[in-house]
C-alpha cells in the first residue's frame, strides 16, 4: 500500500478518493469542505457519492460541513494515530460514511470541537454546517483519551457527557450533530 | 409490507418520515398551517434539529425502534419504545412516536408498528404501557383510541413536539393514552386449523 502522503494536498485529492472511495459510496449525495490553514495548506471539496470519493479544489457550490483546521492540527488527526488509531477510517473522520451524510448540514451552525492533551496543547478543528448560520457557535471539548474512545466506539457521547469528559456550551443539537458525523 | 427492527442505514429514512408526518400532522390541526400568533410548522419543529435529535436518540441505543418497510429500502413509517419521558406518571415505558407517511396512514401500518413495539415491550417485562399524543391531533388522537388506548393524562409543555413553543397562548398539551395490558395491542398470528 501506498504511505500516506504528508502534503495535504495529495492527502485529500489522491489518497483519500483512492483509500476511502469504495467505503464512501452509497446513494446519498454529499459534498464536504476541508479547509487547512497555514503553511502547506489549501481548501479542498470531497464529494460523496454513488461512484465513491471525488475531490478537487473548492468550489462555489455550497459544503453541507466545512472542517477547518490548521495545518498541525491536520497532521494529527489525519497523519498521526494518538488522536484516531490505525482502525478509524478517515473517510469517517471527513463526515462522509454513507450511512449518516444525509443528516450532515440539517441543522446548520458552527461548532468548536477542542481536544486537550495533544503533543502538550490543545488540538482544534471549527465545523460549520450548511451556511453556518441561525446560532452561536457551540464550543465541544473532551480530552484526548476520550476523543479516542469516542472516535474507536468504546464510548459513546451519553456516557462521556455522564462522566463529565465531554462537555459542551451551545446549541446540544450541533454536538450531537458532530457526534454523528465524525462516530457513524 | 414488513415490519423489522430499524437499522443505523434506516436513520435517514426515519428522519425523513418524521419530519413530514410531523409537518403534516401540524397542517391539519392549525387553520391554514399558522398558529393563532402565526407559528408555522417550520416554526414548531425545526427540520434540521428534529432530524439530528432523533437520530441521536435511535443511534446510541436509548431507544428500539421499527420500521414498516413497503418495499425493500422504502420505508412509510416507524415507532421507538423507550422510557416514560415525562415521569409524571405511574408507567414506566412508553412508545414513543408512532409516526407513518400521511399517504400509507389509515390502513395498518400504524397498528403494525404498535403491535411490533408492545411485543418488545412484554418481552423486556413490562405489562403496560402508554404513549403521548399532542391534544390538537385529533387523528392521533382517534388512532390510539381506535387501538384500545385509555386517555389517562394530560400535560402542558412536555415533549418533543411543543419544546419550540414560546409560553403563553402557544402551549400545548400532550394527552396520554395508556394500556394496562400491553398484550392487547399485539397482533397475534390465527393458528391454521
Amino acid at each position: 500500500m501506498a504511505s500516506v502522503p504528508e502534503s495535504a494536498q495529495r492527502y485529500f485529492t489522491e489518497w483519500l478518493p483512492r483509500q476511502g472511495g469504495a467505503r464512501v459510496a452509497g446513494p446519498a449525495t454529499a459534498r464536504i469542505r476541508v479547509v487547512v490553514t497555514g503553511d502547506g495548506g489549501g481548501a479542498w471539496d470531497l464529494e460523496a457519492g454513488p461512484s465513491g470519493l471525488t475531490a478537487g479544489p473548492q468550489g462555489t457550490a455550497p459544503a453541507q460541513a466545512s472542517l477547518e483546521l490548521s495545518v498541525e492540527d491536520f497532521r494529527e488527526l489525519f497523519l498521526g494515530t494518538s488522536l484516531a488509531p490505525a482502525g478509524v477510517e478517515r473517510s469517517d473522520l471527513c463526515f462522509l460514511n454513507p450511512q449518516v451524510r444525509s443528516l450532515i448540514g440539517a441543522a446548520p451552525g458552527v461548532v468548536q470541537l477542542e481536544i486537550d492533551g495533544v503533543a502538550g496543547r490543545t488540538w482544534r478543528m471549527r465545523v460549520v454546517f450548511g451556511d453556518g448560520a441561525g446560532t452561536e457557535p457551540t464550543t465541544v471539548t473532551l480530552p484526548r483519551e476520550a476523543f479516542t474512545r469516542l472516535l474507536t466506539r468504546e464510548s459513546v457521547p451519553p456516557a462521556l457527557m455522564e462522566s463529565g469528559d465531554l462537555q459542551f456550551t451551545g446549541e446540544p443539537h450541533l454536538a450531537m450533530q458532530l457526534a454523528l458525523g465524525l462516530v457513524p | 409490507m414488513r415490519i423489522r427492527p430499524a437499522e443505523r442505514a434506516d436513520l435517514p429514512s426515519i428522519a425523513r418520515v418524521f419530519t413530514q408526518t410531523t409537518r403534516h400532522a401540524f397542517n391539519a390541526f392549525t387553520p391554514g398551517g399558522r398558529t393563532e400568533s402565526g407559528l408555522g410548522a417550520e416554526a414548531m419543529v425545526p427540520e434540521g434539529q428534529a432530524l439530528i435529535e432523533f437520530a441521536w436518540d435511535l443511534w446510541w441505543g436509548q431507544w428500539f425502534a421499527y420500521v414498516a418497510e413497503l418495499r425493500p429500502g422504502e420505508v412509510v413509517g416507524f415507532s421507538c419504545g423507550g422510557a416514560e419521558a415525562t415521569e409524571t406518571t405511574e408507567h414506566r415505558v412508553q412508545m414513543r412516536g408512532l409516526y407513518v407517511l400521511p399517504e400509507h396512514q389509515g390502513g395498518l401500518v400504524g397498528r403494525f408498528l404498535a403491535s411490533a413495539v408492545a411485543s418488545r415491550f412484554l418481552e423486556l417485562g413490562h405489562r403496560s404501557l402508554m404513549s403521548w399524543v399532542l391534544e390538537q391531533n385529533v387523528a392521533a388522537r382517534d388512532f390510539h383510541v381506535g387501538l384500545g388506548g385509555e386517555p389517562r393524562y394530560r400535560v402542558e409543555s412536555v415533549g418533543y413536539f411543543v419544546r419550540e413553543v414560546p409560553p403563553g397562548p402557544e402551549v400545548h398539551a400532550l394527552v396520554g393514552y395508556v394500556w394496562d395490558d400491553a398484550s392487547a395491542l399485539v397482533i397475534r398470528r390465527r393458528a391454521r386449523s
